[in-house]
């Protein structure tokens, strides 16, 4: 049991590593292999060949904060479903209540969100 | 074998943490984060608690970064430098971290832990929702309600935010 499970996730780690070798060696490579004669064009931040225009760190409009929040409180939400949708069958009606109070409650906030708003981009 | 598994992500958890807390960028400082997350979720899986690794995954490395990322991108970028962090209160940053690993210590230690889990006792999403939806209903609706709450208050700072870039506009 424990050696299966075990087992099972390795493939996480091994997928992991490989990644990180794969960083590791093409970085390696790249420095050991390619000539390096930096010029002032060369230095210039890639924007698919554009001439970059700005500060890297510009400053967002508070609206998009709303709309991570909304995306981490309904994240949390679904979260809740994942075990509600394994027992769903066996447990029948109880279950299902609880989960339609649970998101009945969530709805009141996003049609609160909804009146005030929040939800309309311009 | 767990054990070793368990060292070397105890080992990249706590790199990671290490480097979120004296990293002189921020944006580096909480990539460094998201790595201390996932080296917990790896605990979490060798402590057979599967769908809390999910969740820490899904929620924290996922969701929660993120939304440091925006909050970091919310706030006013300094003119021409990027500025590095300054660590002014280290004497007291350390007196309280010295403090609170002591506390912390002190309760593991004198706590008792039943511990020693069965293999049998896989924390599998089923065993999760059948004692969430049998034996903790309530506590699964009032998580209902502090969403809500949550939810509101965004709705509350997200309109407030809004009157403010309307005056700058």
């Amino acid at each position: 049991m424990i050696q299966q499970y075990l087992h099972a996730y390795s493939y996480i780690a091994i997928f992991a590593l490989v990644g990180l070798l794969y960083v590791v060696v093409v970085l390696t490579v790249s420095r050991l292999l390619a000539p390096h004669r930096p010029s002032k064009e060369k230095s210039h931040p890639y924007e698919c060949g554009l001439v970059p225009v700005g500060e890297p760190w510009g400053q967002l409009n508070i609206r998009y904060y709303v709309f991570a929040l909304l995306f981490v409180l309904f994240d949390v939400e679904t979260v809740f479903m994942y075990p509600w949708a394994v027992v769903f069958r066996d447990m029948g009606w109880s279950a299902f209540l609880e989960m339609f109070s649970f998101i009945v409650i969530i709805a009141l906030g996003l049609i609160y969100a909804w009146k005030k708003n929040v939800l309309r981009w311009v | 074998m767990q054990l070793v598994i368990f060292f070397v992500l105890a080992a990249i958890t706590t790199v990671a943490g290490i480097i979120m807390v004296s990293a002189d960028n921020i944006a580096r400082s909480i990539y460094s984060h998201v790595l201390a997350l996932l080296g917990i979720a790896g605990i979490y899986l060798l402590l057979y608690a599967e769908f809390m690794a999910g969740v820490q995954v899904l929620v924290y490395a996922g969701g929660v970064s993120i939304m440091l990322l925006f909050a970091l991108m919310l706030t006013k970028p300094a003119k021409g430098v990027i500025r590095a962090l300054d660590h002014p209160r280290r004497v007291p940053a350390f007196i309280t971290a010295v403090v609170l690993f002591g506390l912390l210590s002190f309760s593991i230690f004198q706590a008792k832990w039943p511990l020693k889990v069965e293999p049998s006792r896989v924390m599998t999403p089923e065993v999760i929702g059948k004692s969430m939806f049998a034996d903790y209903v309530l506590p699964f609706e009032i998580v209902s309600v502090i969403l809500l709450v949550a939810l509101i208050g965004a709705v509350v700072i997200g309109v407030k935010g809004r009157e403010d870039t309307d005056d700058e506009e």
